[in-house]
């Protein structure tokens, strides 16, 4: 190797694309990371109490307190979800269920005490406010792998973690209009592969939320799954955030397959 | 980490639980039980304590004239009890307390609105006591909900307050992915008209209602099938029906105070009912839902109802927060004819009956006269005006400032009878706790349709401010 291409290949190992190079090549591809975040986010069967803040830019905040249910279907393809307001009374009540399918569109259906039945709704709106909150329903749920482009960014430290930056991209223009973003950069635990931090962008590229998750628990120790139990949305565009907070939280893979039925939800 | 920059310590791992955890259903039953922690009498007692407190003022038309009348004004309270949750099921009840003028009555009115007990007993459930049950999936007009009544002469701007529960049992054995279902509601319970002003001469007699025999219960029946990408039932009733028509219960032939008494009278009948709801997609959600209705005896009952089939067809789409369903309506009536009323002037009965000697020569034709005119309010009143009927409604709700906005409308069309509905109302919840409502409900028809002869009874405009707790 001459001199004139040694000092070639050092400089090109010192810049900063050089390092981010030199490291990606030891990491998993970013799709890879991204499927195992997935992965991580699916477990067999889990229970939770969960109080959902939602603070208004003047730090106003209205609270709802919900339980929750969720079970694997088919394999893993197919996480059944329940979700009960217990509070405020306005609320009480009102109940969600979800068939959240990998490969085609949710099966959704709402039960309010007023209309005392249950109705099916469409799972189209993933763009729409969670109950008011900075959360969409698109947040919630778990993405379509296959709609989007990966690209390993960077790898540094959040939380106390060592993570890998991921960059998440639609593949298409439909797609970018029904999730709401442009784009997403999420820090993912190299360790956990939980999310620890994510930054979505508008469909102008301007920065619009900051997720920051934290108290990241191990529910599933034998296929190491774990569920953060601290999960804040702020909207950096009009100051207002939202808190999830899992009080309790249970690994139940024996969780009852009655839940998940609409004869269920009418039971309040 | 949090936002201040802190560091949250991971925790290590949990040891994961076997079973079912029971979490989901213990936190539910601990939301009907006093918070942890709490002393003092809260936390002895087996039950919590929701409810709301509310203040409304509807405002309306003076019947034929161009002056403004208020419709109905109170103050109102309501508890609502749930018992804690035990293995084998729980309690609710929800009593209304309310003060102030309803119509051309003012005073307390109190209404135990709902009590019941549920039991769980595996795959059988069983809820027993006064109840509102409601079915059909279609929106707004349910042809299938013929079990409890309603009470037009609430006024409230939210529609679940019209309805009126009944003492009954509802059980249900869930055999997934079929459900089958029973009713049986013994005793009967009318819906409320409002107070629609009558002609010159006539009252109301007492009610001719079915008395508490056995036999005389409403029996009900709904199989459903529950599949994740499609549900429906089917559904028979047999028992009277909610609404009873009028017939003529006696004459009065007097000098000085000359009357036509008139009684509210129940019929009975059977409904084959169907409905269903799937999702096209992302797109929309599709609803339909149809009832043949068929009263017994009608050729001989002129109170009841004519054969008919109802049918509705209806989708609903989100535009971002703007939610719309839109949906269409038929009725088809069997055996039907159009009801002329009488063609003898009130001015001329009133003169016979005014007459005491004429009695013997003329009751059988005032009697007949009446009845001409009962046959025709009875078809205004079961809206029966034409065999033919098509109907639109269309609902939408706008959601606005974080979900604390919101602008919703009913709008209904009857393209035959052109008879018309509109509930335009602004909602706004201030906090978890208050909310507020404007609004208005409009209802307009020609005069020989049901809404011709209640528009300017129940057309109003109003506002309430609510306290939930």
């Amino acid at each position: 190797m001459t001199k004139h291409r040694f000092a070639v290949i050092a400089l090109a190992l010192l810049s900063p694309g050089g390092v981010a190079q030199a490291h990606a090549e030891t990491a998993p591809a970013p799709r890879e990371i991204m499927e195992k975040v997935t992965l991580t986010r699916k477990l067999d069967g889990s229970e939770a109490v969960v109080k959902m803040t939602v603070m208004d830019d003047k730090k106003q905040a209205r609270e709802r307190d919900i339980t929750m249910a969720t079970k694997l279907y088919d394999g893993g393809k197919t996480e059944k979800r329940i979700y009960r307001f217990l509070s405020p009374a306005d609320v009480q009540g009102t109940s969600v269920l979800v068939f959240d399918y990998e490969s085609k569109a949710d099966d959704v259906w709402i039960f309010l005490p007023a209309l005392r039945k249950t109705r099916r709704i469409v799972s189209s709106q993933k763009t729409q406010s969670f109950m008011g909150s900075e959360f969409s329903y698109g947040d919630l749920n778990i993405p379509a792998i296959d709609d989007f482009d990966y690209k390993l960014m960077n790898q540094e430290p959040f939380g106390g973690e060592a993570c890998y930056v991921i960059e998440v991209t639609p593949k298409s223009k439909e797609i970018a209009e029904s999730e709401g973003y442009s784009k997403k950069t999420y820090w993912v635990s190299k360790d956990k592969f939980a999310v620890m931090r994510g930054l979505f962008y508008d469909k102008d590229g301007k920065l619009l939320k900051e997720l920051v998750t934290g108290n990241i628990k191990l529910l599933d120790a034998k296929n190491k799954r774990y569920r953060p139990m601290h999960m804040e949305m702020i909207n950096k565009q009009n100051g207002r955030k939202s808190v999830f907070d899992s009080s309790k939280v249970t690994f139940a893979p024996n969780t009852k397959d009655e839940y998940f039925t609409t004869a269920y939800l009418e039971r309040s | 980490m949090t936002t201040d920059g802190g560091v949250v310590p991971v925790e290590p791992p949990d040891a994961p639980s076997d079973g079912g955890g029971g979490l989901f259903e213990q936190s539910q039953a601990a939301s009907a039980a006093p918070a942890a922690g709490e002393t003092g009498l809260a936390s002895k007692l087996p039950f919590t304590l929701n409810g709301y407190v509310r203040g409304d003022v509807f405002v309306g038309k003076v019947q034929d004239q161009n002056a403004a009348e208020m419709k109905a004004n109170y103050g109102e309270m309501s508890l609502q009890l749930r018992t804690v949750k035990s293995a084998y099921g729980d309690g609710f009840a929800d009593a209304r307390i309310r003060y102030g003028l309803q119509g051309a009555a003012q005073g307390t009115f109190i209404d135990l609105r709902e009590a019941y007990v549920n039991t769980y007993l595996g795959p059988f459930d069983l809820r027993l006591g006064k109840q509102i049950i409601v079915w059909g999936r279609a929106d707004a007009l349910n042809p299938t909900n013929n079990l409890t009544p309603v009470d037009f002469r609430i006024r409230s701007p939210l529609e679940d307050d019209i309805r009126l529960g009944n003492v009954g049992a509802r059980a249900f054995l869930r055999l997934s992915p079929v459900r089958l279902e029973g009713v049986w509601l013994p005793t009967y319970l009318p819906t409320e008209l409002p107070p629609v002003g009558l002609p010159p001469l006539v009252s109301f007699a007492p009610p001719r209602f079915p008395s508490a025999d056995l036999r005389n219960g409403l029996v009900a029946g709904r199989a459903h099938l529950e599949l994740a990408s499609f549900e429906m039932s089917v559904s028979y009733l047999r028992g009277y029906a909610p609404l009873p028509g009028l017939t003529l219960s006696d004459l009065r032939f007097s000098v000085t105070d000359p009357a036509v008494f008139v009684s509210r009278t129940a019929y009975d009948q059977q409904v084959i009912g169907l409905d269903f709801s799937t999702a096209l997609g992302e797109v929309a959600t599709i609803r339909g839902e149809a009832a043949y209705r068929r009263p017994f005896d009608y050729q001989n009952r002129p109170w009841a109802a004519r054969p008919d089939l109802q049918y509705a067809l209806g989708a609903d789409h989100n535009f971002g927060s703007f939610n719309v369903i839109a949906q269409y309506l038929g009725r088809y009536v069997f055996d039907w004819q159009k009801e002329p009323g009488t063609n003898r002037s009130n001015s001329d009965l009133e003169g016979i009956l005014r007459d005491p000697t004429r009695e013997m020569d003329f009751r059988d034709s005032v009697t007949e006269a009446v009845n001409d005119e009962l046959a025709q309010v009875n078809q205004i009143l079961f809206s029966q005006t034409a065999q033919v009927q098509h109907i639109a409604t269309l609902r939408f709700e706008w959601l606005l400032a974080h979900d604390t906005l919101s602008l919703s409308s009913l709008c209904l069309l009857n393209f035959t009878t052109q008879e018309w509905l509109v509930t335009p109302r602004i909602g706004w919840r201030a906090s978890d706790t208050m909310t507020a409502y404007i609004g208005a409900q409009v209802f307009a028809g020609p005069n020989d349709t049901l809404f011709g002869l209640i528009d300017q009874t129940l057309s109003a405009g109003y506002a309430e401010l609510r306290f939930t707790y």
